[in-house]
């Protein structure tokens, strides 16, 4: 099988190298065999925490948006249970002849909830419509690596590259990047805003906003027999409070908690399923602005780093419920340093004693004052500013607190307008997604205004290599240069959310990236 | 009557442009921008992209211009698109007032139904264990936030009463009665406050009342207790609760905002607080005016139910 081998190698590239060969085989299995028989019918209830921006997947990159538009678009590749590797979806089958150069085999018989019959044209068009400055795609910029599309058949689709990407695959299994949509719909509807047609398990039958979003079963999706449940309901209760309480008398039968505390509470409760999360997909992340003094001194910012005690933050902050981690989310294995490994990274370990060393080598021996920005917006992110002050505050840095409120806080990030900023890095579908945007000094965004060119070499190469072992010792390097250099300082990594579900619900399965896309083969008991 | 009702909403267009103005400044001092919701903390603001969204939606153009824009538009009865989701702003608004409507509508009746009997009974009662009872209830129910009493009804609710329906999608085209069901009980919430302050106008207003001698005469012509208390005394003391009544409803067009987060109501509330999350400028703008013209409107009702109920002022202007 020619394409089994092109698959393999470019599963390969997008992580799992050579543990995921080994443990490929027994994965898809694990979500449907060890459950019992599955039910057709009924209505899923899901207490959704914010009203969507609207339901184009190609306008937003709002969680609120991704999270029902995942169930009704596909895209042409998709996510394995352990998101750390891609599996067909729309395509079938795809060839590299050459780094420039993807060539995708879509799957025959794929209907449109319309009835349209799903062909290359439609890929083709998603694509322009993603670049298409008229359509405010905020990925517009990472695919414009596009330089060509071709469509020699209805069922083959040709990228051409302006250089070789190895994120690409990645993007192409994500619906907050990449969801497949008809030309036809698109044209006749101007733009997706309130709905459109996909390929997804599930059709939109009603949107309300501020209410309730109604999708039901796509009786034509191509997986036979899938998917079992006959619709879901988003209610839309932004209230965490409410959240639980609906899940508990049952008027919800899944939601997601956003606080280690919440979510402690429902451990509890009975015929609640609320699991840990496998593994921890959003980052706590410290900016410098390393343009001015004091931080443009990479001692200053090692003692920084040497002043915290990582462990303490995790105990206190989280519970316990986060890890340690990089540059990286820990999840994005195996790119990722993992937690156990942290400690192993310099300047990762607590030693006030050298950090005022390097203080007083800085000509910082009584030490300064500085601006901590961070916003409420999120739990942790105040928390971790408040430990982190009276840790620094050991070594003389003299820590004021600036709340700020959240698209501010973005605003100031980007503009490097705090000396300290904080904010939560959520997973990307590959690590050049976040690593890249924020640590390469071509980046538009580089919050710490980090000028590295040995930085940028790596992340360069690691962005055009295909040898998923390469790309994975490149990551690995950054992220030793970057804690070395104490860059970025990554406090912990913790949950982006805890979901939990009634015991009701069979056959589901929570992803760490907080995908749901496993609704499409679970059903209610 | 007629003419000073016309005047009194003469009055009220200087109030509503004042009010858009201030709602206008507001969101656009509020640092922040609608470019870092709509395309997440990992676009550059300054970027092409960035742009692009900026430009589509006027933002490059000076402040002023863009107020002129927005109140050209409104004075035509046409409240733009929301920025964020692209839809005409009106129809939003549409489907969102009623809801509010209704959950203020009903708290105002709990409000009375709990206020007025509580405030009467007090005022009978005074010094003895009934009023200090009321009062004592009353005082928790002032200083109990709605959004504490909300989240600990819904949770204990679900607890111990299951069955009772407590976060129920609201739809009023499709299913009144249940959606009705599904507002009581937030319109039970929002209405503590402003019983209590019924309730202690009542009281007051009652006390004094009491205390007049044509109490006494009307005791004194042999009419029953009740009848003296509704007819005689009530009827007089409700001059000022008709007041408190006016200033509480305002409160509650307020409160909903909080009340329809913690139950999950669509309301105008919702659409107003995501619109100020999001920077969704012109929505901001039109929920704003929306929300302050029911304030206006309640004022104007409260000021011409006087004449109703005390003729005499008729006269006076």
């Amino acid at each position: 099988m020619t394409a089994d081998i092109t698959r393999r190698r470019f599963l390969g590239s997008t992580g799992v190298g050579l543990i995921g060969l080994g443990y490929a085989a027994g994965l898809p299995a694990a979500a449907g065999d060890e459950t019992p028989t599955p039910k057709r019918g009924g209505v899923l209830a899901i207490g959704h925490d914010e009203n969507p921006i609207g339901l184009d997947p190609h306008k937003t990159a709002a969680f609120s948006t991704t999270n029902i538009a995942e169930h009704m678009f596909s895209c042409l590749l998709r996510w394995d249970a352990t998101v750390s590797r891609v599996e067909p979806d729309l395509a079938t089958a795809w060839e590299n002849p050459d780094p420039l150069t993807f060539v995708f085999h879509l799957r025959e018989g794929v209907k449109f909830h319309n009835g349209d019959v799903l062909t290359s044209e439609d890929v083709k068009f998603t694509f322009q419509r993603l670049v298409d400055p008229a359509t405010r795609s905020p990925w517009a910029s990472i695919f414009s690596v596009i330089s060509a599309i071709e469509t020699p058949d209805p069922k083959t689709v040709v990228f051409r590259l302006a250089h070789p990407f190895s994120p690409f695959l990645n993007y192409l299994a994500s619906v907050r990047y990449t969801a497949i949509v008809s030309r036809e719909d698109v044209k006749q509807r101007g733009d997706l805003i309130k709905g459109g047609v996909g390929t997804g398990p599930f059709m939109l039958d009603d949107f309300r906003p501020n209410s309730l979003i109604r999708l039901k079963r796509n009786p034509h999706y191509y997986e036979p027999g899938l998917p079992y449940l006959d619709g879901l309901d988003f209610r839309i209760i932004p209230d965490e409070g409410s959240r639980m309480a609906a899940l508990r008398a049952g008027t919800v039968q899944m939601t997601w908690l956003s606080r280690p505390d919440s979510a402690a509470q429902m451990g509890d409760v009975p015929d609640i399923v609320a699991p840990e999360p496998e593994a921890f997909s959003r980052l706590l992340l410290l900016e410098f602005d390393q343009r001015k003094p004091p931080f443009n001194d990479v001692r200053v910012r090692r003692a920084f780093s040497l002043a915290l005690n990582r462990e303490l933050i995790v105990k206190v902050v989280w519970r316990g419920k986060a890890g340690l981690a990089a540059a990286l989310p820990p999840m994005q294995a195996p790119f990722a340093v993992p937690s156990g490994e942290v400690s192993g990274l310099p300047y990762a370990n607590e030693d006030v004693a050298a950090a005022k060393a390097l203080m007083t080598e800085a000509g910082y021996a009584a030490g300064f004052e500085t601006i901590f920005a961070v916003s409420p917006a999120n739990y942790g992110d105040v928390q971790i500013a408040q430990i982190v002050q009276q840790m620094v505050g050991r070594i003389g840095i003299k820590i004021k607190i600036l709340q700020k409120e959240w698209s501010q806080l973005v605003t100031d990030f980007q503009s490097t307008e705090s000396p300290i900023s904080m904010a939560g890095l959520v997973w990307g579908p590959d690590p050049d997604t976040n690593i890249s945007i924020r640590l390469d000094s071509k980046s538009t965004v580089n919050p710490g205004k980090t000028a590295d060119p040995v930085l940028d070499d790596l992340l360069a190469k690691a962005r055009q290599s295909y040898d998923p072992a390469e790309r994975t010792s490149l990551y690995r390097a950054v992220q030793q240069r970057v804690a070395d250099m104490a860059y970025v300082i990554t406090p912990c990594a913790a949950a982006l959310r805890w979901e939990m579900w009634s015991s009701k619900l069979q056959g589901y399965r929570a992803l760490p990236s907080a995908q749901r896309v496993y609704l499409r083969q679970a059903w209610l008991q | 009557m007629l003419r000073y009702a016309a005047t009194r909403i003469v009055f009220a267009v200087p109030v509503l442009v004042g009010v858009s103005l201030m709602s206008f400044a507001i969101i656009h001092l509020i640092p922040g921008d609608i470019v870092s919701v709509l395309a997440g903390p990992t676009v550059a603001l300054d970027s092409e992209a960035a742009q692009n969204i900026r430009r589509a939606l006027h933002l490059d153009q000076p402040l002023p211009v863009q107020y002129g824009i927005w109140l050209s538009g409104a004075l035509h009865g046409d409240f733009g698109n929301s920025l964020v989701m692209g839809l005409p702003v009106g129809p939003q608004i549409a489907s969102h007032l009623p809801v509010t409507l209704l959950l203020t509508a009903l708290s105002l009746v709990f409000a009375l139904l709990i206020g007025l009997p509580g405030g009467v009974v007090a005022a009978t009662t005074r010094g003895r264990w009934p009023d200090l009872a009321i009062r004592g209830v009353g005082l928790l129910g002032l200083s109990t936030p709605p959004f504490f009493v909300g989240v600990a009804a819904v949770l204990l609710l679900s607890i111990y009463w299951p069955s009772f329906k407590t976060l129920g999608v609201v739809d009023l085209h499709r299913d009144l009665v249940g959606s009705l069901q599904t507002l009581l009980l937030p319109a039970f919430v929002l209405s503590l406050a402003a019983a209590t302050t019924i309730m202690r106008y009542t009281r007051a207003a009652m006390l004094e009342v009491l205390a007049e001698p044509f109490m006494a005469t009307a005791r004194a012509k042999g009419a029953g207790r009740l009848r003296v208390l509704i007819r005689h005394g009530l009827r007089n003391a409700l001059l000022p609760v008709v007041t408190a009544v006016g200033v509480t409803a305002a409160h509650l067009v307020a409160g909903a905002v909080v009340v329809e987060q913690v139950f999950g109501l669509p309301g105008i509330g919702q659409l107003m607080l995501n619109a100020i999350y999001h920077r969704d400028y012109t929505q901001v703008q039109a929920t704003v005016l929306v929300v302050t013209t029911l304030v206006v409107l309640i004022n104007i009702v409260v000021d011409l139910s006087y004449y109703l109920l005390d003729p005499r002022i008729q006269q006076h202007g």
